[in-house]
């Protein structure tokens, strides 16, 4: 397997109970060596997901007997790499998404922003890390995974 | 990341001490190549680790977790940056601070202990220090000698220089451990959301 991601930050959006999640989620994680928190719920206590503006757009990957996994689109994705903003660990993502989603200046990136973001602007920080990506000129676009098959 | 290996312990313990490959031998009656294959994973038999340990003054523990020291997680740091990963090393480096923060006490604390060997980057042997002081201090728990040696100090101020577009922070956004070292890093790149 190759490593690309510590943990998934996961939501919970069906009746049913964490706890009983995260059980099963050690118990996969014991039998692979994986870290116990691979999967985690977070996400949801930071202040990372928008509730206000756009509502985040999900693809259903999984959807078999009791169990759907849904992953965030990658305009989702990039306001909340933008909210989150942490040097060295973010700037990757956010460069990458960049490009997924064609944005090619500033005032574009804030737009986005605040389209998820309603009311909120983007953190001097990252207005400082978009600068320096786009001020790298147009590189190629990365290929976008094809759809998974689990 | 790698699993704790034996040979990860009995580098990391060897360079510690300051020995090299034939001073271990010598002190452990064993021959310098069995040293190192054992230090390249090929000789990983208890006896001859235990034997190696011992000759490097130190000895295995048990301790309850499954988290990665300091000692395993410089290595993988180590491996990354010989191959120019810089991200990578990161994400070793951030997985070394979520280990330390997961762990609470005397548990934490041995995550911290033995001396890991350099990463031969300046820069990143001072971030591993300035992450456990920082991480251990929190907790007021005794900091290892090895974090204040000075080859864990830069003469100036650096940056870990992961990703062209970091932006350079401001000292009152870096860690007191980070800064006191020279370490340029932000605060924000170790919260885990």
């Amino acid at each position: 397997m190759v490593a690309t991601t510590q943990d998934l930050d996961s939501l919970h959006v069906r009746p049913g109970s964490d706890a009983a999640v995260a059980t099963a989620a050690a118990r996969v994680a014991q039998r692979h060596g994986w870290n116990p928190e691979w999967l985690n719920f977070e996400v949801t206590k930071a202040d990372a997901l928008p509730t206000l503006g756009r509502a985040v757009k999900w693809d259903t990957i999984y959807d078999r007997d009791d169990i759907v996994i849904q992953v965030a689109s990658k305009e989702s994705l990039l306001a909340m790499k933008l909210r989150a903003n942490r040097p060295g660990r973010d700037t990757r993502d956010i460069r990458l998404l960049l490009r997924l989603c064609d944005i090619g200046t500033l005032d574009e990136t804030e737009d986005l922003y605040e389209e998820f973001y309603a009311g909120d602007s983007l953190d001097p920080r990252a207005v400082a890390m978009v600068t320096a990506i786009l001020a790298e000129g147009a590189l190629e676009k990365p290929t976008q995974p094809a759809p998974l098959n689990l | 990341m790698e699993m704790t290996n034996a040979s990860t312990l009995v580098r990391a313990a060897r360079r510690s001490r300051r020995l090299t490959q034939e001073q271990l031998a010598s002190r452990s009656l064993i021959d310098q190549g069995s040293v190192s294959r054992s230090e390249r994973g090929r000789d990983a038999s208890f006896e001859t680790i235990d034997r190696l340990l011992a000759g490097a003054g130190h000895r295995l523990y048990s301790a309850p977790t499954r988290r990665d020291d300091v000692a395993t997680v410089a290595t993988e740091i180590r491996r990354q940056l010989a191959a120019c990963d810089k991200d990578r090393a990161l994400r070793a480096l951030l997985q070394l601070n979520d280990n330390l923060v997961a762990e609470h006490g005397l548990v934490r604390g041995i995550l911290g202990l033995a001396e890991p060997e350099s990463t031969r980057d300046p820069v990143w042997d001072a971030a591993l220090a300035a992450l456990v002081a920082w991480r251990l201090g929190e907790e007021g728990i005794p900091l290892p000698p090895w974090v204040e040696l000075p080859s864990r100090f830069l003469k100036g101020e650096r940056v870990l220089e992961v990703d062209p577009a970091d932006p350079v922070p401001p000292l009152a956004e870096v860690p007191a451990e980070f800064a006191k070292r020279g370490v340029l890093a932000w605060r924000a790149t170790f919260e885990s959301v």
